[in-house]
């Protein structure tokens, strides 16, 4: 009984094989039919810089980060809520909110003792959040001109095994 | 017991379907998701987030015809385990990213609910794996 099943039964790797096949096969052709298809490889670092060039802005990974970190003259900010940076942050790190940025940016600075010489290295959640790059913009636009801006941001940080402090 | 094996399936096939959509629709941000966790080299990432979809695709439909069910019911529970395990590996390393599971929007930060929630899918793979294995060794 068992053995004239499986006579029938397709073997388990040839299921597996058509279900890949058909996965990849029609990737590929609906790719294809987009009005923009998607490149297969993407040159995400060369992404990141575009992106920041076209905001004025220059651009640094996590791993470049902690090559700068306590250096003279770079102070780390970090973008994120308060409640993220009290959680834990880049050692040393000041904190900047965004939303600073909407409110009185210049006041906010000089409380920090910010130096227009200083070389800001702004940092937010990691690769897919922009509120780095958006304080690091207005910073320029407020007289900063030494700004860097983190790509992938605390995430990267931690990843990179960059010094943190703050939380439990 | 072989109508809750075929519901079990059912169901199966309706939330890979459901779970591939919008990454179907939106490949760059699913992309941006995948990259987030760091597991993958850059150079794989957008053919990951072009193909993991359509596999899903591939699976529900599988799963809810009948068509190569052994197959799909163990590619869905590995791909099960391969997501938890990256949520696992984000979260021991402290990175705060989108889920990726249903949704390329930002609404779907991993939590405690997507384990529970890919949980419960896992066991519902398995389920579905463990009775189209036992049917095929019965008919």
């Amino acid at each position: 009984m068992a053995h004239g099943t499986a006579r029938r039964m397709p073997p388990l790797w040839l299921e597996l094989a058509v279900i890949c096949v058909l996965g990849v096969g029609m990737s590929v052709v609906m790719n294809l039919a987009r009005s923009e298809p998607v490149p297969w490889v993407a040159d995400f670092a060369a992404q990141d810089r575009r992106e920041a060039l076209r905001k004025g802005l220059e651009t640094i990974d996590a791993s470049g980060a902690v090559t700068l970190f306590g250096k003279p003259g770079v102070v780390f900010i970090d973008a994120r809520t308060p409640e993220e940076y009290a959680e834990r942050h880049v050692a040393g790190a000041k904190s900047l909110p965004q939303e600073t940025m909407y409110g009185d940016l210049a006041a906010a600075t000089n409380k920090l003792g910010l130096s227009i010489e200083d070389r800001l290295v702004v940092y937010c959640g990691g690769v897919l959040c922009d509120k780095s790059q958006e304080l690091g913009e207005a910073l320029r636009t407020a007289g900063y001109p030494y700004v860097t801006v983190v790509t992938d941001g605390f995430d990267g940080w931690l990843a990179a095994g960059g010094q943190t402090e703050g939380g439990v | 017991m072989k109508t809750l094996g075929l519901v079990v399936r059912v169901a199966l096939g309706l939330i890979f379907l459901a779970a591939s959509w919008d990454k179907i629709a939106d490949p760059v941000a699913f992309a941006k998701i995948i990259r987030n966790y760091q597991i993958l080299p850059d150079v794989l990432i957008n053919g990951a987030a072009l193909v993991l979809p359509w596999i899903e695709v591939v699976v529900g439909v599988c799963l809810l015809t009948g068509f190569a069910v052994r197959g799909a019911g163990l590619s869905a529970t590995l791909m099960m385990l391969v997501f938890l395990s990256a949520m696992a590996y984000a979260m021991h390393k402290g990175i705060s990213t989108q889920c990726g599971c249903f949704t390329t929007k930002a609404d779907d930060a991993i939590s405690a609910t997507t384990f529970l929630r890919d949980g419960s899918i896992l066991a519902l793979a398995l389920l579905a794996t463990v009775d189209s294995f036992v049917r095929a060794r019965c008919a």
